[in-house]
């Protein structure tokens, strides 16, 4: 699609108008349909012509989250199987130990680490279990604080709740 | 300058965003990058 415009709201538009894309209508919103799986990102952006503006934006339509005593942990797919996942963590005591734990179906895995300065921790994890085509991992990170945990499935294609 | 998707629409599993901009020239025709 070429020829995207502006509305008044700031709304990306196919405006119907010479050298602009042609929607529905005149002014025509630009829809942009997914069928996202849990923890998939969604990308989108604007390029002008020439190049000289770009404006991109990311978002996780369905976040698999969850919360624990003011700490969360976020689970985003690197890779539309879940071959490849990045765990991002916050809310945790600043600078102090935790305890990383995964288990994708009795293949558990835990380890030390150490919060950053800021409350958060973040790693790449490698959910598949040998021998298996399709599971669900268990990811917690505890601390003295709090202990929030993921439960993701991969392997297999995971639509809406 | 600023993009942000929001929800216009779900059926089923299909969802529908919408995309909206800040603080770019209005007066410009864009081309999409990812996703669009």
């Amino acid at each position: 699609m070429q020829g995207l415009t502006l509305g008044e709201s700031g709304i990306v538009i196919c405006s119907g108008k010479p050298g602009t894309c042609k929607g529905e209508k005149p002014d025509a919103p630009v829809d942009l349909a997914t069928q996202p799986v849990l923890g998939e990102p969604l990308g989108a952006g604007l390029v002008s012509a020439g190049g000289s503006i770009r404006a991109l934006v990311k978002t996780v339509p369905i976040p698999l989250r969850s919360q624990d005593g003011g700490c969360s942990i976020d689970a985003t797919l690197l890779t539309p199987g879940a071959e490849l996942v990045w765990i991002e963590a916050s809310g945790f005591p600043a600078g102090k130990e935790a305890t990383f734990d995964s288990d994708s179906d009795g293949e558990r895995q835990t380890k030390q680490v150490r919060v950053d300065a800021d409350g958060t921790y973040s790693t790449a994890i490698l959910p598949y279990k040998q021998g298996q085509r399709s599971g669900t991992i268990r990811v917690t990170l505890k601390s003295t604080a709090c202990s929030p945990t993921v439960n993701l499935p991969w392997g297999r294609r995971n639509s809406l709740p | 300058m600023k993009l942000v998707l929001k929800e216009s629409e779900r059926a089923g599993a299909v969802i529908k965003f919408r995309l909206f901009v800040e603080n770019l020239p209005k007066d410009a025709v864009y081309s999409p990058g990812l996703g669009l």
